[in-house]
Protein backbone atom coordinates (compact mmCIF):
# COMPACT_ATOMS: atom_id res chain seq x y z
CA UNK A 1 0.00 0.00 0.00
CA UNK A 2 2.95 2.21 0.91
CA UNK A 3 4.76 1.19 -1.75
CA UNK A 4 1.36 2.25 -3.82
CA UNK A 5 0.87 5.69 -2.04
CA UNK A 6 4.65 6.50 -2.62
CA UNK A 7 4.24 5.68 -6.54
CA UNK A 8 1.70 8.02 -6.96
CA UNK A 9 3.21 10.60 -5.21
CA UNK A 10 6.36 10.39 -7.17
CA UNK A 11 4.33 9.62 -10.35
CA UNK A 12 2.34 12.85 -9.52
CA UNK A 13 5.34 15.37 -8.78
CA UNK A 14 6.40 14.53 -12.47
CA UNK A 15 3.13 15.56 -13.65
CA UNK A 16 3.50 18.16 -11.60
CA UNK A 17 6.85 19.40 -13.18
CA UNK A 18 6.17 18.59 -16.57
CA UNK A 19 2.73 20.97 -16.48
CA UNK A 20 5.39 23.70 -15.14
CA UNK A 21 7.47 22.98 -18.15
CA UNK A 22 4.55 23.22 -20.14
CA UNK A 23 3.81 26.64 -18.91
CA UNK A 24 5.42 29.79 -21.09
CA UNK A 25 5.06 32.94 -19.81
CA UNK A 26 4.79 36.16 -22.16
CA UNK A 27 7.13 38.85 -21.35
CA UNK A 28 7.69 41.76 -23.51
CA UNK A 29 11.09 43.16 -24.41
CA UNK A 30 10.97 45.63 -22.16
CA UNK A 31 10.22 43.53 -18.97
CA UNK A 32 13.16 40.97 -20.44
CA UNK A 33 15.39 44.29 -20.59
CA UNK A 34 14.79 45.48 -17.06
CA UNK A 35 15.01 41.37 -15.95
CA UNK A 36 18.49 40.45 -16.69
CA UNK A 37 20.04 44.44 -16.76
CA UNK A 38 18.98 44.81 -13.09
CA UNK A 39 22.12 44.75 -10.28
CA UNK A 40 22.49 41.35 -9.60
CA UNK A 41 25.80 38.63 -9.33
CA UNK A 42 23.68 36.50 -11.81
CA UNK A 43 24.64 35.70 -15.33
CA UNK A 44 21.81 35.92 -17.65
CA UNK A 45 22.29 34.07 -20.96
CA UNK A 46 19.51 35.03 -23.33
CA UNK A 47 18.80 33.14 -26.81
CA UNK A 48 16.47 34.21 -29.24
CA UNK A 49 15.17 31.21 -31.43
CA UNK A 50 12.42 30.40 -33.05
CA UNK A 51 10.70 26.71 -33.82
CA UNK A 52 10.79 27.38 -37.94
CA UNK A 53 14.95 28.84 -37.66
CA UNK A 54 16.54 25.01 -38.21
CA UNK A 55 19.98 26.56 -37.01
CA UNK A 56 18.47 28.21 -33.54
CA UNK A 57 16.46 24.48 -32.84
CA UNK A 58 20.06 22.47 -33.89
CA UNK A 59 22.10 24.33 -31.46
CA UNK A 60 19.48 24.16 -28.11
CA UNK A 61 21.41 21.34 -26.70
CA UNK A 62 24.50 23.36 -26.52
CA UNK A 63 22.20 25.85 -24.26
CA UNK A 64 21.18 22.79 -22.46
CA UNK A 65 24.60 22.01 -20.86
CA UNK A 66 24.87 25.54 -19.54
CA UNK A 67 24.62 24.55 -15.86
CA UNK A 68 22.64 26.91 -13.18
CA UNK A 69 25.45 27.57 -11.54
CA UNK A 70 29.86 28.69 -13.23
CA UNK A 71 32.08 29.74 -10.74
CA UNK A 72 30.10 30.24 -7.82
CA UNK A 73 28.24 32.39 -10.11
CA UNK A 74 24.42 31.50 -10.41
CA UNK A 75 23.26 31.35 -14.65
CA UNK A 76 20.52 32.00 -15.62
CA UNK A 77 19.44 31.14 -19.20
CA UNK A 78 16.41 32.19 -20.90
CA UNK A 79 15.23 30.61 -24.37
CA UNK A 80 13.46 33.95 -25.59
CA UNK A 81 11.24 32.25 -28.44
CA UNK A 82 10.05 34.72 -31.28
CA UNK A 83 7.80 32.33 -33.17
CA UNK A 84 4.59 35.04 -33.54
CA UNK A 85 2.51 34.85 -29.97
CA UNK A 86 -0.46 33.94 -31.30
CA UNK A 87 1.42 30.78 -32.37
CA UNK A 88 2.05 29.91 -28.97
CA UNK A 89 -0.13 27.12 -28.25
CA UNK A 90 -0.21 25.42 -31.64
CA UNK A 91 3.48 25.55 -32.37
CA UNK A 92 5.65 26.85 -29.33
CA UNK A 93 4.04 24.54 -26.43
CA UNK A 94 3.65 20.94 -28.96
CA UNK A 95 7.55 22.16 -30.11
CA UNK A 96 8.78 22.37 -26.26
CA UNK A 97 6.86 18.87 -25.57
CA UNK A 98 8.70 17.21 -28.05
CA UNK A 99 11.99 18.74 -27.60
CA UNK A 100 13.95 19.17 -24.52
CA UNK A 101 14.63 22.40 -23.38
CA UNK A 102 16.32 22.46 -19.80
CA UNK A 103 15.99 26.09 -19.29
CA UNK A 104 13.19 28.75 -18.92
CA UNK A 105 11.25 29.23 -22.36
CA UNK A 106 9.37 33.05 -22.53
CA UNK A 107 7.38 33.71 -25.56
CA UNK A 108 8.54 37.14 -26.51
CA UNK A 109 6.43 39.95 -26.87
CA UNK A 110 7.78 42.31 -29.46
CA UNK A 111 6.77 45.83 -30.28
CA UNK A 112 5.54 46.50 -33.98
CA UNK A 113 8.55 47.65 -36.53
CA UNK A 114 12.37 46.43 -35.67
CA UNK A 115 13.01 49.24 -33.25
CA UNK A 116 13.23 46.85 -30.71
CA UNK A 117 15.73 44.77 -31.87
CA UNK A 118 18.62 47.86 -31.74
CA UNK A 119 17.58 47.85 -28.64
CA UNK A 120 18.91 44.71 -27.61
CA UNK A 121 22.22 45.62 -29.61
CA UNK A 122 23.32 48.30 -32.06
CA UNK A 123 24.90 45.54 -34.38
CA UNK A 124 21.58 42.68 -34.25
CA UNK A 125 20.28 42.80 -37.98
CA UNK A 126 17.66 40.71 -36.48
CA UNK A 127 18.38 37.56 -38.23
CA UNK A 128 18.48 34.24 -35.34
CA UNK A 129 19.80 32.88 -33.87
CA UNK A 130 21.35 35.39 -31.44
CA UNK A 131 22.34 35.31 -27.95
CA UNK A 132 23.27 37.95 -25.33
CA UNK A 133 24.86 37.50 -22.04
CA UNK A 134 24.94 39.82 -19.62
CA UNK A 135 26.34 40.57 -15.81
CA UNK A 136 27.28 43.60 -13.74
CA UNK A 137 26.49 45.53 -15.88
CA UNK A 138 28.72 44.50 -18.81
CA UNK A 139 27.31 42.69 -22.17
CA UNK A 140 28.55 40.08 -24.40
CA UNK A 141 26.18 40.10 -27.81
CA UNK A 142 26.51 37.57 -30.72
CA UNK A 143 24.64 36.73 -34.16
CA UNK A 144 24.44 33.57 -35.76
CA UNK A 145 25.07 30.39 -34.27
CA UNK A 146 27.37 28.80 -31.22
CA UNK A 147 27.92 26.63 -29.12
CA UNK A 148 28.63 25.56 -25.52
CA UNK A 149 32.90 26.21 -25.91
CA UNK A 150 31.84 29.64 -27.16
CA UNK A 151 29.35 30.50 -24.97
CA UNK A 152 31.74 29.39 -21.99
CA UNK A 153 34.13 31.77 -22.98
CA UNK A 154 31.66 35.00 -23.41
CA UNK A 155 30.45 34.44 -19.57
CA UNK A 156 34.02 34.04 -18.89
CA UNK A 157 35.14 37.28 -20.83
CA UNK A 158 32.32 39.02 -18.78
CA UNK A 159 33.42 37.91 -14.75
CA UNK B 1 58.83 41.18 -38.54
CA UNK B 2 56.82 42.83 -36.12
CA UNK B 3 55.76 45.69 -38.24
CA UNK B 4 54.90 43.25 -41.09
CA UNK B 5 52.51 41.31 -38.60
CA UNK B 6 50.97 44.06 -37.27
CA UNK B 7 50.25 44.97 -40.61
CA UNK B 8 48.86 41.91 -41.90
CA UNK B 9 46.71 41.89 -38.58
CA UNK B 10 45.20 45.70 -39.66
CA UNK B 11 44.71 44.13 -43.38
CA UNK B 12 42.64 41.56 -41.91
CA UNK B 13 40.96 43.02 -39.79
CA UNK B 14 40.41 45.45 -42.36
CA UNK B 15 39.08 42.72 -44.78
CA UNK B 16 37.02 41.42 -42.53
CA UNK B 17 35.33 44.77 -41.65
CA UNK B 18 34.83 45.21 -45.17
CA UNK B 19 33.25 41.75 -45.80
CA UNK B 20 30.51 41.96 -42.56
CA UNK B 21 29.58 45.26 -43.07
CA UNK B 22 26.47 46.42 -44.75
CA UNK B 23 26.09 49.39 -47.22
CA UNK B 24 24.96 52.72 -45.99
CA UNK B 25 21.83 54.51 -47.33
CA UNK B 26 23.93 56.49 -49.79
CA UNK B 27 26.41 54.27 -50.59
CA UNK B 28 27.02 53.11 -53.96
CA UNK B 29 25.60 49.88 -54.69
CA UNK B 30 28.07 47.09 -56.18
CA UNK B 31 27.28 45.62 -59.40
CA UNK B 32 26.06 41.75 -60.26
CA UNK B 33 25.61 39.25 -63.12
CA UNK B 34 24.07 36.98 -61.93
CA UNK B 35 21.91 34.29 -63.41
CA UNK B 36 18.30 34.08 -63.15
CA UNK B 37 16.03 31.42 -63.10
CA UNK B 38 15.13 31.31 -67.00
CA UNK B 39 18.91 30.60 -67.71
CA UNK B 40 19.47 34.13 -68.64
CA UNK B 41 22.25 36.37 -67.28
CA UNK B 42 21.27 39.64 -65.31
CA UNK B 43 23.31 42.27 -64.10
CA UNK B 44 22.91 45.56 -62.46
CA UNK B 45 23.79 47.73 -65.58
CA UNK B 46 20.67 46.12 -67.30
CA UNK B 47 18.31 48.61 -65.40
CA UNK B 48 20.56 51.61 -66.73
CA UNK B 49 16.60 53.13 -67.93
CA UNK B 50 14.95 52.82 -64.94
CA UNK B 51 14.48 54.98 -61.88
CA UNK B 52 15.77 52.68 -59.11
CA UNK B 53 15.30 48.32 -58.41
CA UNK B 54 13.65 46.96 -55.62
CA UNK B 55 16.96 44.64 -54.78
CA UNK B 56 15.70 41.50 -52.08
CA UNK B 57 17.59 38.84 -50.79
CA UNK B 58 15.51 36.25 -49.86
CA UNK B 59 14.78 32.46 -50.42
CA UNK B 60 12.29 29.67 -50.90
CA UNK B 61 12.79 28.06 -47.16
CA UNK B 62 12.44 30.76 -44.53
CA UNK B 63 9.14 31.28 -43.40
CA UNK B 64 9.68 35.14 -42.81
CA UNK B 65 10.36 35.06 -46.89
CA UNK B 66 7.68 33.40 -47.24
CA UNK B 67 5.33 35.56 -45.49
CA UNK B 68 6.23 38.24 -47.64
CA UNK B 69 6.33 36.59 -51.10
CA UNK B 70 2.82 37.87 -52.03
CA UNK B 71 3.51 41.18 -51.02
CA UNK B 72 6.77 41.23 -53.49
CA UNK B 73 4.75 40.15 -56.53
CA UNK B 74 2.15 43.31 -55.63
CA UNK B 75 5.40 45.49 -55.61
CA UNK B 76 6.52 44.69 -58.53
CA UNK B 77 2.74 44.86 -59.60
CA UNK B 78 2.56 48.64 -58.57
CA UNK B 79 6.44 49.72 -58.96
CA UNK B 80 7.66 47.70 -62.10
CA UNK B 81 5.61 50.40 -64.30
CA UNK B 82 6.72 53.51 -62.43
CA UNK B 83 10.53 52.81 -62.70
CA UNK B 84 10.88 50.63 -59.73
CA UNK B 85 11.39 47.20 -60.72
CA UNK B 86 11.63 44.10 -58.25
CA UNK B 87 14.82 41.89 -58.74
CA UNK B 88 15.34 39.26 -56.19
CA UNK B 89 18.47 37.32 -55.30
CA UNK B 90 19.03 33.80 -53.19
CA UNK B 91 21.64 33.77 -51.48
CA UNK B 92 21.41 30.86 -49.93
CA UNK B 93 24.33 27.70 -50.03
CA UNK B 94 21.85 24.98 -51.38
CA UNK B 95 24.47 22.30 -50.42
CA UNK B 96 22.99 23.82 -46.52
CA UNK B 97 19.72 24.01 -47.80
CA UNK B 98 18.06 22.06 -50.57
CA UNK B 99 15.02 23.93 -50.74
CA UNK B 100 16.86 26.60 -52.14
CA UNK B 101 18.61 25.07 -55.05
CA UNK B 102 18.26 26.42 -58.30
CA UNK B 103 15.74 23.81 -59.36
CA UNK B 104 13.63 24.67 -56.19
CA UNK B 105 14.00 28.05 -57.05
CA UNK B 106 12.59 27.78 -60.76
CA UNK B 107 9.74 25.52 -59.16
CA UNK B 108 8.69 27.84 -56.43
CA UNK B 109 8.78 30.90 -58.44
CA UNK B 110 6.20 29.05 -60.86
CA UNK B 111 4.28 28.07 -58.25
CA UNK B 112 3.82 31.66 -56.66
CA UNK B 113 4.11 32.82 -60.20
CA UNK B 114 6.73 35.46 -59.58
CA UNK B 115 6.31 38.73 -61.85
CA UNK B 116 10.67 39.38 -61.15
CA UNK B 117 13.82 37.86 -61.86
CA UNK B 118 15.01 35.52 -59.14
CA UNK B 119 18.63 35.52 -59.43
CA UNK B 120 21.11 32.58 -57.88
CA UNK B 121 23.96 34.75 -55.71
CA UNK B 122 26.55 32.00 -56.08
CA UNK B 123 29.21 34.88 -55.96
CA UNK B 124 28.62 35.85 -52.15
CA UNK B 125 27.08 39.47 -53.62
CA UNK B 126 25.32 39.56 -50.22
CA UNK B 127 28.75 40.49 -48.50
CA UNK B 128 29.32 43.00 -51.13
CA UNK B 129 26.49 44.90 -49.65
CA UNK B 130 26.05 43.14 -46.12
CA UNK B 131 23.04 41.26 -45.97
CA UNK B 132 22.31 39.22 -43.14
CA UNK B 133 18.90 37.91 -43.08
CA UNK B 134 15.93 36.96 -45.74
CA UNK B 135 14.14 39.31 -46.29
CA UNK B 136 16.74 41.92 -46.48
CA UNK B 137 15.51 44.59 -48.96
CA UNK B 138 18.12 47.02 -50.55
CA UNK B 139 16.31 49.68 -52.66
CA UNK B 140 18.41 51.34 -54.80
CA UNK B 141 18.18 54.65 -57.04
CA UNK B 142 19.54 55.49 -60.01
CA UNK B 143 22.34 58.03 -60.18
CA UNK B 144 22.69 58.23 -64.30
CA UNK B 145 26.56 56.52 -63.59
CA UNK B 146 26.02 54.45 -60.92
CA UNK B 147 23.31 53.20 -58.36
CA UNK B 148 23.04 54.32 -55.15
CA UNK B 149 20.96 52.73 -52.14
CA UNK B 150 18.31 54.81 -50.79
CA UNK B 151 17.17 52.20 -48.35
CA UNK B 152 17.64 49.38 -46.29
CA UNK B 153 15.78 47.25 -44.37
CA UNK B 154 12.43 45.63 -44.23
CA UNK B 155 9.47 45.28 -46.61
CA UNK B 156 6.89 46.69 -44.23
CA UNK B 157 6.45 46.77 -40.35
CA UNK B 158 3.98 43.61 -39.83
CA UNK B 159 5.15 40.39 -41.08
CA UNK B 160 2.10 38.28 -39.92
CA UNK B 161 0.09 39.67 -41.45
CA UNK B 162 -0.64 42.26 -44.22
CA UNK B 163 -3.94 42.93 -43.09
CA UNK B 164 -2.06 44.74 -39.99
CA UNK B 165 0.53 46.66 -41.45
CA UNK B 166 0.81 50.04 -40.38
CA UNK B 167 3.60 51.39 -42.12
CA UNK B 168 4.56 50.38 -45.85
CA UNK B 169 8.51 51.06 -45.86
CA UNK B 170 9.74 50.11 -49.43
CA UNK B 171 6.72 51.68 -50.76
CA UNK B 172 6.89 54.97 -48.99
CA UNK B 173 10.35 54.98 -50.06
CA UNK B 174 9.68 54.74 -53.45
CA UNK B 175 7.13 57.07 -53.44
CA UNK B 176 9.45 60.29 -51.57
CA UNK B 177 12.02 59.28 -54.56
CA UNK B 178 9.15 59.50 -56.83
CA UNK B 179 8.52 63.24 -55.93
CA UNK B 180 12.47 63.96 -55.77
CA UNK B 181 12.94 63.70 -52.13
CA UNK B 182 15.23 61.03 -50.33
CA UNK B 183 13.22 58.83 -47.91
CA UNK B 184 11.92 59.53 -44.60
CA UNK B 185 13.09 56.01 -43.07
CA UNK B 186 16.29 55.52 -44.41
CA UNK B 187 17.13 52.05 -42.73
CA UNK B 188 14.82 49.53 -40.25
CA UNK B 189 15.28 46.28 -39.02
CA UNK B 190 13.42 42.56 -38.92
CA UNK B 191 13.78 39.52 -37.74
CA UNK B 192 14.36 37.39 -40.54
CA UNK B 193 16.41 33.93 -41.36
CA UNK B 194 20.20 34.15 -41.17
CA UNK B 195 21.79 33.48 -44.70
CA UNK B 196 23.01 30.28 -44.80
CA UNK B 197 26.16 30.26 -46.35
CA UNK B 198 30.22 28.37 -45.43
CA UNK B 199 32.16 30.14 -43.37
Amino acid sequence: MYRLISVIFIFSIFSLCEAQNSIIRDVTVKDLKTRIESPSDTVYVVNFWATWCQPCVKEIPEFNKIPNFYRQRPVKVIMANLDFANQKEQRVVPFIKDNKITHEVIMTITPRGGEWIESIDKSWSGAIPATIIWHKGKYYFHEGETDYIKIKEWIESLL
Amino acid sequence: MKKILILSLLIFTLVNFVATAQLKPGDKAPGFKLKNIDNSWVSLSDYHKEKGIILIFTCNHCPYAKLYESRIIELQKEFGPKGFPVVAINPNDSTLFEEDSFSNMISNAAEKGFNFPYLLDDENLFKAYGASRTPHVFLLKNESKYFSVAYIGAIDDYPQDIKDVKVHYVANAIESLLKNKMPEIKETKAIGCSIKYKE
